[in-house]
């Protein structure tokens, strides 16, 4: 089983977000990494969007109003 | 200088035996990527000529291992510009969670465009093509004594 791991070379934690960077990784289901700040279990597009909202109070706003 | 253009619908994985990449699936969607013959003009769409197949457009990462991707927010009007150092010139610009979703599917499947596009010794740079696009082109005027009647 294929998943997608996501590291985050900058993250705004709570401040305006202006600029992140965030590397996807394919990895295995479970990888023993203590660097990956977040493993989806799917790879897809929606799932590693879903999750970026959920980590970032400023993307949490979802009805336009970014 | 080459422009990529992506249609899905084809399918072919002889390009991942040659990229050395594991497609994942079968059932994935195929893009086949094509270059400009020569831009006539910016008015008048141009002319392709097919490159070959990449694979992997529908579902994320069916081609490459990573991929790194920048959002930047927007000054004037939110959201945020999505954009990928592997694919230069390439952005998306996206107002919620579903366009975001979007972007990041577009980023890869242009990540891997951009890949084959190198591995067959082709340039991808849009920003480059745009401007040697707007050095070369010229507006197209409509000139009725011209129409064959």
């Amino acid at each position: 089983m294929t998943a997608i791991a996501l590291v985050l070379a900058s993250w705004p934690d709570g401040e305006d977000l202006r600029r992140i960077e965030v590397e996807m990784r394919r990895v295995a289901a479970k990888p023993e990494s203590d660097e990956l700040s977040a493993v989806l279990s799917s790879a897809l597009a929606e799932d590693i969007a879903a999750e970026l909202v959920r980590r970032s109070p400023t993307l949490s706003v979802l009805d336009g109003s970014w | 200088m080459v422009t990529v253009v992506a249609v899905r619908g084809f399918l072919d994985e002889q390009w991942a035996l040659d990229m050395d990449c594991r497609p994942i699936s079968r059932h994935a969607d195929l893009t086949f990527v094509r270059a400009p013959i020569r831009a006539q003009s910016r008015c008048v769409p141009m002319a392709y000529r097919p490159l070959g197949i990449v694979r992997g457009t529908s579902h994320t990462a069916r081609v490459l291992d990573s991929l790194t991707v920048t959002l930047t927010r927007r000054r004037v009007t939110g959201g945020l510009i999505v954009a990928t150092p592997a694919a230069p010139g390439w952005k998306r610009a996206c107002d919620g969670g579903l366009d975001l979703a979007a972007a990041i599917e577009a980023a890869w499947a242009e990540a891997a465009i951009a890949r084959y596009a190198r591995a067959r010794g082709l340039e991808y740079d849009l920003v480059a093509h745009d401007r040697a696009a707007e050095a070369t082109s010229r507006p197209v005027y409509f000139d009725p004594d011209r129409v064959a009647s």
